[in-house]
């Protein structure tokens, strides 16, 4: 039981961090953003 | 097994807590209140989680400051006062061997530490649910986990205690005090799942408490379950919730759990409560012999020191409790704690410190109440129960040495960072998140333009 208690530990405070960030916008590691889309249009040029 | 699944966890943890200091110092929180090295056996059982995510957290709040308010406040300044008194009576101790008191003086600064980045951080309403959120997975581990083995055990299970917590008087304290913020994040989730692990982790760390046969545990558990019931917006309810758990609770424990609790009336009697009286005895001692450094870190658990306040334990006599004896004890309070260890100025830093964040959750409502604001309405909900947090350490602490527990100062800079995300709320436009994360402008009855300045405003 305590080796399935850790586990879900571990996947609630990835959860919980992840929500975290998201609902901030935050970028991780290397710019990594988990809920952005995987391309944001840069600045026209005309 | 448990190993790899801890040390892939932590490959996805650190490129995610690399957005921000808040998320660092959650996984901190987490990592500290957890204490995985306790669980983990084999390859990861020397890596040290805690220090890892420490040093993320402040290199985080140097090169990646995200909305970091770097402040100190009444709390901040009394944070940094405990962390130089603590520093000063340790290097200055009675101690014939001092190395175990750096030890517990090492991990005083950095929890000290932790409230700090606490205050600087936390500095709106999903970072204050994500350290709560953090904080009741950390200590919910023993919580269910215990909870769960007493209950399968047919209350055959006792709770002994944890190698990084203490013993099971500690471990109670520490387990009583998320209760209150499980409460919190039941009433404010959206999600079923969510609720249902928050009821459930409420249940189970209620039967931990009781599974630790903690007198002063239990103590706490019926002040807890009072003060969620005063604070609850439907004490009907609540109040039956409690007398249906107590009732049930009553007829699953054996007969050796209900002798142990009925000890508390025969205290005067009890060699166990004497003991504790005569710790209280030696502690006041060293703090007169040295009333502005204390003897550093759980001097008196040594036994040079012990004895070297017999001469004058008859001073004490006015409150009978016999011989001193020549072996050890803990102080077995958190306030004699302090008072040996660092002496009246420490107690003084550690009183006020309570005192400073059991006034400012109060305010905080008050602050709320008077406003009107319904979109903060969450800060008086949550400043509640953390008053009836702080108000079971206080009281239970009176019998157990739990003076440096994590939880207990992360409570503490809750609180005051609580205070300062209402004050700063309070002077902007009134907003309220709704469920996708937009905000939408909310109705702010008339009455709320009558507030007083705030920036001025003190506790009380």
């Amino acid at each position: 039981m305590d080796a399935v208690l850790l586990v879900l530990e571990c996947v609630a405070i990835v959860l919980v961090l992840r929500w975290v960030a998201a609902r901030q916008g935050l970028g991780g590691l290397l710019g990594w953003k988990p809920d952005a889309p995987a391309k944001t249009p840069g600045p026209t040029r005309r | 097994m448990r190993d790899l699944v801890f040390l892939g966890s932590w490959l996805v943890l650190v490129p995610i807590v690399m957005g921000g200091a808040d998320l660092a110092v959650m996984l901190w929180a987490w990592t500290s209140l957890l204490a995985p090295n306790d669980v983990l056996y084999g390859v990861a059982v020397a890596v040290p989680f805690a220090k890892v995510a420490a040093i993320l957290a402040c290199l985080l709040l140097v090169f990646r400051r995200n909305d970091v308010q770097i402040r100190l406040g009444r709390t901040g300044w009394l944070l940094l006062a405990l962390a130089f008194g603590a520093v000063l009576s340790q290097s200055l101790t009675v101690m014939a061997d001092p190395a175990p008191g750096w030890d517990l003086c090492q991990k005083y600064l950095k929890i000290l530490a932790l409230a700090l980045v606490v205050l600087w951080t936390i500095t709106d309403r999903i970072r204050v649910h994500g350290l709560l959120l953090a904080i009741c997975l950390g200590i919910g581990y023993i919580g269910v986990d215990e909870g769960a083995k007493f209950i399968l055990s047919g209350s055959g299970h006792k709770v002994l205690g944890s190698p990084s917590i203490g013993d099971n008087n500690q471990v109670a304290l520490d387990v009583l005090l998320i209760i209150p913020l499980l409460q919190y994040l039941y009433a404010t989730a959206s999600q079923r799942l969510l609720r249902v692990a928050c009821a459930g982790g409420m249940l189970l760390s209620a039967v931990t408490v009781i599974a630790t046969f903690s007198r002063g545990g239990f103590t706490g558990l019926v002040i807890v379950g009072l003060g969620s019931v005063l604070a609850s917006r439907r004490k009907g309810l609540a109040g039956a919730l409690l007398v249906v758990g107590l009732l049930a609770g009553g007829a699953f424990v054996g007969a050796d759990w209900t002798n142990r609790m009925s000890t508390v009336q025969e205290a005067g009697e009890d060699s166990s409560f004497i003991g504790r009286v005569n710790a209280w005895k030696v502690s006041t001692l060293l703090a007169i012999e040295r009333p502005l450094l204390g003897g550093g870190f759980h001097a008196i658990q040594h036994g040079e020191v012990w004895m070297s306040q017999a001469p004058g334990f008859s001073d004490l006599d006015f409150i009978p409790t016999g011989e001193q004896g020549s072996f050890p004890r803990a102080a077995h309070s958190i306030y004699f704690e302090v008072l040996g260890d660092l002496g009246f100025v420490g107690l003084a830093c550690f009183v006020a410190l309570l005192a400073f964040a059991w006034l400012e959750a109060g305010q905080v409502r008050r602050l709320v109440r008077r406003s009107g604001r319904a979109d903060l309405l969450w800060a008086a909900d949550l400043a509640s129960k953390l008053r009836v947090s702080i108000t079971a350490f206080i009281v239970s602490g009176s019998f157990l040495s739990a003076a440096y527990f994590d939880i207990d100062y992360l409570l503490i800079g809750l609180a005051s960072a609580l205070r300062f995300i209402v004050i700063r709320a309070l002077k902007e436009k009134p907003v309220a998140v709704t469920l996708a994360g937009r905000t939408a402008p909310v109705h702010v009855p008339a009455f709320a333009a009558t507030m007083p300045a705030l920036t001025g405003s003190r506790p009380g």
